[in-house]
């Protein structure tokens, strides 16, 4: 039988870019080419500036954990067998905040400021997503 | 030098239908509250000549609701939609037009029906149709589906930052609770101490279920005129004596700390300078309650106590009966019923009336606020029995 993927995220032209640098451990986030502000998620046009010339760049994938709960119930495929899940919202070095999860972590080890980086997990068929753990 | 809006309307009517899990159309539901409101005002259809509308979740009424009660002739009537600042947003904009002579009398009413038979209240906010693009879909993968994970993240931070406590969050439920046993038309009635708070099933943790809303079907509806007006139908006037919004879009970036400072910083001291008081002149609150988290930080953010101080200030029975701050005096949306901003508004009607029979607090100057999306959408008003 066949893993049911419906629930596997399908890049369009607008974020592309993201799934395709995942895939080869490198955490990209979308840019404003004029004022430089960073997007995240992807916006069609720059939220800070309103142009449309926008780019996707590598970020180091280091950050402080802005801030963390404890999904307790099972709201998706992918959280099944591993609850809790720890939600994590990161505050990248670059200066934009990203939504996550934290992995490889007690639970009672997060706290709010604790360093982390960026890695990837692979979803069924060759799709990779980023997550964090500490640093 | 008073400001003009300052007394210039009151609210006259109120109608709240039965809540909970009533199986009606989101329509039927406020068709029957704004005739509740009216009967209530001592007022005719025919009286009105402003409807505002706001539907809830389900999405289940909109402006053909003016057609299915039969208002022919309207100056006002238009859909709104700011999510939990809704209602503040309707009574403000009620105001604005009467006493700019747009209109005279003016219904606001708020329904929703998100709840079937058979299904759980959660699965009511997490069931969203078709696939989002790639990257918001992320987010259902990590599992911030909904309002909830974010709250609780938010939550979580003011914990960790400032030593809050799950005992703080239990303490905002418990007291509402003890004004909920007050209320018969509240839906969750039973004592609540905090080892039944904290035996309560952790939904995402820092909330248990009883620090969540109550998903509800209803419809509550208010009726908004000038003061004048007001002072010659069959209830005691509920002056609006100060009022204000403010919207704050989080951008996303770092250094933004949005889950701790929401909106209500910009709102209240603009609500407070149109109603001329200060924060040390109210009595009582109605703060918007849609998880026990958003009570601690509207109170810090309105200056009742400092940021960070929340905790504590809640910890002491301050907001429950007999407290010093009597606050969601009729359970609030965690232990009576969800209705977006029409929980704080209807319940801070009743008070301004002195109408809460056992529960009626001091009512000199009631704070009443909505929020909306993850702590971004605010409108506060200043209510008060007396006119300034």
């Amino acid at each position: 039988m066949t893993e049911s993927t419906h629930w596997l995220p399908e890049p369009n032209e607008h974020n592309r870019p993201f799934f395709e640098g995942a895939c080869l451990g490198e955490l990209r986030i979308q840019s404003c080419i004029g004022c430089r502000g960073w997007m995240y998620p992807a916006k069609k046009r720059c939220q800070h500036c309103g142009s449309k010339a926008l780019t996707w760049q590598a970020v180091s994938g280091s950050g402080k954990l802005y801030s963390h709960a404890r999904l307790q119930r099972v709201y998706h495929p992918r959280h099944e067998g591993r609850l809790p899940v720890i939600l994590a919202l990161i505050d990248l070095e670059e200066g934009v905040r990203v939504s996550s999860n934290l992995v490889n972590c007690q639970p009672s080890d997060a706290k709010v400021g604790m360093a982390v980086h960026v890695v990837f997990e692979e979803l069924p068929h060759g799709v990779f997503i980023p997550v964090f753990q500490p640093a | 030098m008073k400001h003009p809006m300052n007394s210039a309307v009151a609210i006259t009517g109120l109608g709240i239908t039965e809540m909970g899990r009533v199986y009606r159309d989101a329509e039927d539901l406020a068709t029957e509250a704004v005739f509740l409101a009216l009967e209530d005002a001592g007022l005719e259809k025919s009286d009105l000549d402003g409807l505002l509308i706001n539907a809830g979740i389900s999405d289940g009424v909109g402006v053909p609701l003016h057609m299915s009660l039969g208002l022919k002739e309207l100056n006002l009537l238009t859909y709104m939609q700011g999510y939990g600042s809704s209602a503040g947003q309707m009574v403000q904009y009620a105001a604005m037009a009467i006493a700019n002579g747009l209109a005279r009398t003016v219904c606001c009413v708020f329904s929703d029906a998100p709840l079937q038979e058979n299904k759980r209240s959660g699965a009511v906010s997490y069931t969203k149709p078709g696939q989002p693009d790639a990257m918001a879909s992320l987010d259902t993968l990590y599992g911030f589906a909904g309002a909830l994970p974010k709250y609780a993240l938010a939550a979580q931070r003011h914990m960790d930052l400032f030593g809050t406590t799950q005992d703080h969050l239990g303490a905002v439920a418990i007291a509402q609770r003890r004004w909920a046993g007050m209320n018969p038309r509240a839906s969750k009635r039973e004592p609540l101490d905090m080892a039944a708070y904290s035996a309560s099933p952790w939904v995402v943790e820092p909330f248990h279920v009883l620090d969540c809303c109550l998903v509800s079907n209803g419809s509550v509806a208010v009726i908004v005129t000038s003061a004048e007006r007001a002072r010659d139908l069959k209830q005691p006037p509920v002056y609006l004596r100060g009022f204000a919004q403010a919207h704050n879009h989080d951008t996303g970036q770092a250094g933004h700390d949005s889950l701790i400072y929401t909106a209500a910083v910009q709102s209240a001291p603009r609500a407070l300078a149109m109603a001329d008081v200060t924060i040390r002149d109210i009595n009582q609150c109605q703060i918007y309650d849609c998880y026990t988290y958003t009570v601690i930080a509207t109170l810090e953010d309105y200056g009742f106590c400092e940021k960070g101080e929340g905790g504590p200030f809640v910890a002491d029975g301050r907001l429950g009966p007999g407290g010093a701050l009597p606050t969601n005096t009729g359970g609030g949306e965690l232990s009576s019923f969800y209705m977006w901003g029409m929980t704080p508004i209807s319940e801070a009607v009743i008070q301004g009336r002195g109408q809460g029979g056992e529960r009626q607090a001091p009512n000199e100057l009631i704070m009443v606020s909505g929020n909306g999306g993850l702590l971004a959408y605010h409108a506060t008003l200043v209510l008060s029995p007396q006119a300034a």
